[in-house]
């Protein structure tokens, strides 16, 4: 057998299994909205945290920090604050919206929005930016997974046989089953990525070099560069480290994908736990990536897209069949986190906007329905803009995660605080957003700070000196005291 | 908040001021003279510290934070009191 068709039967299995895991999850759901948007607030510890990680993690995880490495050297693991507090987020912000969406029935962050500042317009701005944030970068795991197949297949399966496979079976599984298909794929991915990501990083190091003291002490000898900031591209300075984890931490936190699963779980001490269990995943499974990307460095020195090196060098290193498997990780790391952005804008669409402002008398049985034509809607544009890979592609994911940011002073002036109001919260969004595409596309990076910053800067400034200058209604007072009254001692 | 709850949050303060410049910075500096610590690179393996350190420290504070140990048992129907 050649090693084009071991990689093609390793990824076709791979997938078959997928699609077998998420068609079973699937029997095991409710036909109804809140069931197929937060698969009625009952996940365990298990599956909440690795439905929480393998989507914050996308195939950036596992291909574009081996080409952060090798470009920026070490001061890549300004990483590590943005992967251990995820959880904190997740738990101290998190608790809130679980409570609200028990409490009121929320099954997203526009329905929360909407309900505490009651005022549906807000709601719709909200859920509106997380919309146009989230579809091109479901285009863009597709993207990935096509050159996965490609390259594995040694160009047997064209790029778009890749991209509209991965569809399919991912559509497929959505449908079907919506959070719960969702969650159980990823955490089977979950635990695939994890455990793959690690082992391809040590064999790489032990075959390559015979172990990380050997492959380090060589780095130092002959790319010293690697190990300080800024980096041979010079790039990691003070005000990029600083706005990088700022605005990817609470970019990503915001994003849909994201805050559907802090409706999720089954109880706070879940909550909780899993939040916990999330800090340790994210972080340690970056335990060996300073190695692949050093050692990228180290033998490729001049090679022009660093981003698939890792898969490169597993070829190189270990068995076809293992390599094979290894890169079914990175699929992993795409497809669980597509499949959730799938999900949630199927969500945000069918709730947010059909049932809120398009049909409000809409049954459940309509909304569930909706949600679920949605995901053949999403899926069919997405396909077609990884096809065809539009200009405005590229310009909605330059500003994708910081473009999120803005939405934090909203959220969570939401849970804290009472003097918090419809006027602050839609011109800090307002502002907020034109911050960042200022700083993204007119005058980047001002200071070296990057859009991410700006737009948590600004949206936050206008939200409270607006909220102050307006009166907050009775309502949204009375929401938030009784929440900061509930999770006081 | 409680007084416990708070220390948590001015120990997260501390711990940011760790992984952030100017101590990053510092660390930076001692790394361009010695580039490996343990064999790994130094700047790697304070970061690591900290980070190993803080999700213990979370882990910690789930477990022993009295107003984190309250589970949510009050509310029986899934959004009774739709606002």
């Amino acid at each position: 057998m050649s090693n084009a068709a071991v990689g093609l039967f390793i990824l076709a299995s791979y997938m078959a299994l997928m699609l077998w895991i998420g068609l079973r999850s699937a029997s095991a759901g409710q036909s109804n909205i809140r069931d197929y948007a937060v698969a009625s607030s009952s996940f365990g510890i298990f599956v909440l945290t690795l439905t929480f990680c393998a989507t914050y993690h996308s195939a950036y995880a596992f291909l574009g920090t081996t080409g952060f490495i090798y470009k920026n050297g070490i001061g890549w693991w300004v990483n590590g604050i943005w992967t251990v507090l995820p959880g904190v987020i997740f738990w101290v912000w998190g608790r809130r919206v679980w409570y609200l969406g028990q409490k009121y029935g929320y099954l997203s962050m526009g329905d929360l929005v909407t309900g505490v500042y009651g005022s549906k317009w807000l709601g719709l701005l909200v859920t509106l930016v997380g919309i146009v944030f989230t579809i091109p970068y479901i285009a863009m795991q597709a993207i990935g997974s096509g050159y996965i197949f490609q390259s594995i297949s040694s160009g047997i399966l064209s790029y778009e046989v890749g991209t509209f496979i991965f569809f399919t079976i991912m559509v497929l599984y959505v449908w079907m089953g919506g959070l719960r298909a969702v969650a159980w794929t990823d955490a089977a991915q979950g635990v695939w990525m994890f455990v793959m990501i690690l082992i391809g990083g040590y064999l790489i190091a032990l075959k390559g070099f015979g172990g990380f003291t050997p492959l380090f002490e060589q780095a130092a000898r002959s790319a010293p560069d690697l190990f300080t900031m800024p980096g041979p591209a010079k790039a990691v300075t003070v005000a990029d480290w600083v706005s990088r984890w700022i605005g990817i931490l609470l970019g990503v936190m915001m994003l849909p994908q994201t805050t559907v699963r802090f409706f999720a779980g089954r109880s706070l001490r879940v909550m909780k736990w899993s939040a916990v269990m999330s800090s340790a995943y994210l972080t340690f499974l970056f335990l060996f990536t300073p190695a692949v990307g050093f050692a990228a460095r180290l033998l490729y020195p001049d090679h022009k897209t660093p981003d698939i090196l890792f898969p490169v060098m597993l070829l190189r290193f270990t068995p076809m069949v293992f390599a094979s498997l290894v890169i079914a990780g990175a699929l992993a790391a795409s497809m669980s986190t597509g499949d959730s952005q799938l999900h949630a804008a199927s969500i945000l669409l069918a709730n947010d906007v059909y049932k809120r402002h398009l049909n409000p008398k809409a049954g459940d049985a309509r909304v569930y329905s909706v949600a679920r034509a949605m995901v053949i809607v999403l899926g069919i544009i997405s396909v077609a803009m990884a096809l065809k890979r539009p200009g405005l592609l590229g310009d909605i994911l330059a500003i994708a995660t910081s473009g999120a940011t803005v939405l934090v002073p909203t959220v969570v002036g939401a849970l804290y605080w009472p003097r918090s109001t419809v006027a602050g919260a839609l011109s800090s969004i307002i502002l907020g957003e034109a911050a960042v595409i200022y700083t993204t596309f007119y005058n980047k990076n001002p200071f070296g700070l990057l859009p991410g910053f700006w737009g948590t800067a600004v949206s936050l400034v206008v939200f409270i000196v607006v909220s102050l200058l307006t009166k907050s209604s009775r309502a949204t007072e009375q929401i938030v005291t009784d929440l900061n009254r509930y999770f006081a001692d | 908040m409680g007084k416990s709850e708070k220390w948590f949050y001015v120990i997260l303060l501390l711990w940011l001021l760790m992984v952030n410049p100017p101590v990053v910075t510092w660390v930076n500096e001692y790394a361009r003279s010695h580039p490996l610590t343990f064999g790994w690179p130094t700047l790697w393996v304070w970061l690591e510290f900290w980070y190993v350190a803080g999700i213990a420290g979370f882990a910690l504070a789930a477990a022993k934070l009295p107003a984190w140990n309250r589970d949510h048992t009050g509310m029986s129907g899934r959004g009774g009191e739709r606002s």
